[in-house]
């Protein structure tokens, strides 16, 4: 019995060379291999963009409802081998048992005052480490599953134009990585579905016209607007 | 915003950062245009509205545009993997292959969101 992925296109040659025959059994097959392994990503994707494209939606808002919690705890003096930021940042992370991206926020003027803030999704922690007394002040917001969502989306722990932060926790640059794979995926599963539309001799004249004007209307926005204006 | 009786209002085209200081007793304004190029654009469209001020974000009637466009494919998107899902499910020679890498795929997206959350 024939897989039910074998090219079935109406207009097809019967003397299709058997690599291209294979090239598009394969191409089909794979086109849907990615795209429901990347099911669950996409779906987080599309949704949590359609959040971030709406934020005045109520419903999500998250940062208002958050849920707050603050403590103190005495903290070892950081020893003489550790003299970055980012070295200190990490050695008063593990006194606190804390885990996490480092969002460097503020700029450091008084060496044994030490602020800055650790953000995972869902999770936000803004620590005050005072040097001099030994002693770190957090404060710990809790968000709700909007805020997952909303945070799951943009969580790659660098910012365009910031260089001083980067990534320092070994999830953010898992799940970063885990962004560029379904982006490579996306892109793969365009790819071979413009293939497949171009194997259908009927659909090309509506597929070109419907590719035409959505490649237009993304001109327009990415470059025609400056034209225009 | 107001800083030393100055006016300053950032006006951005997607792929161009203009902005106007205006001098108020004075009365004049100065305008400085940069072009940042196609990168910067898609970065800008990619990013827009952003989190905060959204009160005063998309207030040009392309960006509006752009948010309707956004929009329209998110629904597109989602449209199509419910499609794909069932258009899947009716080829019964791979089903056993597509359950195996919905189930993988659900494995790890959902280990992977567990590890960076908890």
């Amino acid at each position: 019995m024939p897989s039910s992925t074998e090219p079935t296109g109406p207009g097809k040659s019967p003397n299709v060379p058997r690599f291209r025959a294979r090239f598009e059994r394969w191409n089909r097959k794979l086109h849907f291999y990615v795209g429901l392994f990347l099911l669950f990503f996409l779906w987080l994707f599309a949704f949590s963009g359609l959040l971030l494209n709406h934020p005045t939606w109520t419903f999500a808002e998250f940062w208002t409802n958050r849920e707050e919690t603050n403590y103190e705890r005495d903290i070892t003096g950081p020893s003489a081998d550790v003299k970055s930021d980012l070295a200190q940042a990490h050695d008063i992370l593990k006194q606190l048992e804390i885990e996490g991206e480092i969002m460097w926020t503020t700029t450091r003027t008084d060496p044994n005052q030490f602020d800055f803030q650790v953000r995972r999704p869902g999770h936000f922690f803004f620590i005050k480490a005072d040097l001099a007394q030994k002693r770190a002040t957090v404060r710990r917001a809790e968000v709700n599953q909007w805020g997952v969502m909303k945070a799951l989306h943009s969580f790659t722990g660098v910012q365009m134009n910031d260089p001083r932060n980067s990534r320092d926790w070994a999830l953010t640059s898992m799940w970063a990585f885990s962004m560029d794979g379904v982006a490579a995926g996306l892109i793969f599963m365009v790819l071979s579905s413009l293939y497949m539309w171009f194997e259908l001799p009927q659909k090309r004249v509506p597929g070109a016209i419907v590719l035409g004007l959505g490649s237009l209307i993304f001109g327009l926005f990415c470059v025609g607007l400056r034209w225009l204006f | 915003m107001v800083k030393e009786q100055k006016l300053i209002i950032p006006v951005t085209i997607p792929g161009r950062e203009t902005t106007v200081t205006i001098n108020i007793p004075t009365r004049e304004a100065t305008i400085v245009t940069r072009e940042t190029g196609l990168a910067d654009a898609l970065v800008t469209l990619h990013k827009s509205p952003g989190q905060h001020g959204a009160n005063i974000r998309m207030n040009w009637f392309y960006m509006r545009a752009w948010r309707w466009m956004a929009d329209a494919t998110v629904y597109l998107i989602l449209f199509i993997l419910v499609s794909g899902i069932y258009l899947w499910h009716v080829l019964r020679a791979e089903r056993w292959v597509g359950f195996i890498l919905l189930f993988a795929g659900a494995l790890s997206f959902f280990g992977m969101a567990y590890a960076v959350i908890h």
